[in-house]
């Protein structure tokens, strides 16, 4: 059961400049070896084994500048998140653990950059899949298939 | 304008490949000024000499390097977060397990108790003078928990170390780097930084040392060894002259606004 960080950072200015997180978003986890792909992407695709604990945490490029993730939107018969605190701070970050392989899972992330009330949501373009070695069952593959066709 | 250079490094991984390539990235702040095909392969911090008409620097430009692992708590928190485990507040908990127990079997269980957790955690270090220190305290996951066990994976949570930069850049009197500590005393604050002689217009290569620390066995406890990896990176100075926000005239110049016929101090408009 490993436990997966996935780092956030993120050009906050760029971002309200914009109004979009295109381009001024860099993902990165630890599971590189196990099989996850597309590291300082605004796509990355972290590689998650069932029972692996998720951890997203945010860092903005520029320290002073106020970055934190209000919502991370993923399936929660896959992966049930939950916004913690580290003690004694205001410091939060997003916790899941893996209940069954994911396959391919796109998830979305929503940001609170500069004040706590401006938000900017992803495209859903980061995912989940499964790392080296997992296996989905052939029950979830054919429900899977049923749902497609 | 103060840059920010963050490098993101994959520490466990780089321990076991033995290398940073895949295993570090350099994100900064800068690339909204790069130009277009301007910086074959990897990135390059774009650094903007600000000049006035006569060619005199108008603006300084400061380069803050900030270098995080993928593992491990953000550099966000507070300082004392960072103390946590230390033996202050282990010695903390084992009175408060001491004045809670029933008898004086139970006590002596709790003070002789090695292996429980209630005795103050510590490190050992070997420093690169080759010193082997013992740190109180023990290494915190992403959560802020301590680990399980000393192994490569906790490794993944020691933050890297940068220990020096050097190469043309600083040779070439390009930059000017050095180890600052900072005022906030809220977060952790050491970093390097430098300034930037933006008359050397054009792509300066530096590199910057890194230490990640790796667990070794050694007379039957856990040391942390220090091992040196070399990142190398550039920087390119482009000239801008400095110009009106406003008005997009050559600066100072007049702000965009008709004269009022009559204000004076104290006057209603």
């Amino acid at each position: 059961m490993r436990q997966i960080t996935i780092r956030l950072v993120v050009d906050v200015v760029s971002v309200l400049e914009t109004e979009t997180l295109a381009g001024h978003l860099f993902m990165f986890d630890n599971n590189r070896l196990h099989g996850s792909r597309d590291q300082n992407t605004s796509h990355l695709a972290t590689a998650v084994a069932p029972g692996d604990q998720i951890i997203w945490s945010v860092v903005p490029i520029e320290c002073e500048a106020y970055a934190a993730l209000s919502a991370v939107d993923v399936p929660a018969e896959f992966v049930e998140v939950t916004k913690n605190t580290y003690p004694g701070t205001n410091v939060s970050y997003w916790t899941g653990v893996v209940k069954k392989p994911v396959g391919d899972l796109s998830y979305g992330l929503t940001f609170e950059l500069g004040t706590k009330t401006k938000t900017v949501s992803t495209d859903r373009t980061s995912r989940l899949i499964d790392a080296n070695g997992v296996q989905r069952s052939s029950k979830e593959t054919s429900e899977t298939s049923e749902t497609a066709a | 304008m103060q840059i920010s250079i963050v490098t993101i490094i994959d520490v466990e991984a780089a321990l076991i490949e033995g290398t940073l390539d895949n295993n570090a990235y350099v994100v900064d702040n800068t690339q909204n000024f790069a130009v277009p095909g301007g910086t074959s392969g990897g990135l390059s911090t774009q650094v903007i000499g600000v000049h006035n008409a006569d060619g005199s620097q108008a603006a300084e430009a400061v380069l803050n390097w900030i270098t995080v692992g993928v593992s491990g708590v953000p550099n966000t928190l507070p300082r004392a977060f960072h103390h946590r485990h230390r033996a202050a507040e282990s010695n903390a908990r084992l009175l408060t397990a001491v004045k809670a127990a029933r008898t004086p079997n139970a006590i002596a269980k709790l003070l002789g108790d090695h292996e429980g957790g209630h005795r103050a955690p510590s490190l050992h270090v070997r420093n690169r003078d080759g010193e082997v220190r013992t740190l109180h305290g023990t290494v915190m996951n992403s959560h802020g928990d301590p680990v399980d066990k000393f192994d490569l994976a906790a490794a993944g949570n020691l933050p890297p170390v940068v220990t020096n930069i050097y190469g043309p850049a600083v040779d070439q009197g390009v930059m000017y780097p050095a180890l600052y500590g900072s005022p906030d005393v809220y977060t952790e604050g050491w970093y390097w930084s430098a300034s930037v002689d933006t008359s050397k217009v054009g792509r300066h290569v530096y590199s910057m040392d890194v230490v990640l620390h790796e667990p070794v066995e050694e007379k039957g406890r856990v040391l942390w060894v220090p091992r040196t990896f070399t990142q190398t990176s550039s920087i390119t100075v482009i000239k801008a002259l400095n110009v009106n926000g406003f008005t997009g005239c050559v600066a100072p110049g007049l702000l965009p606004m008709a004269p009022a016929a009559s204000i004076y101090a104290g006057g209603a408009l």
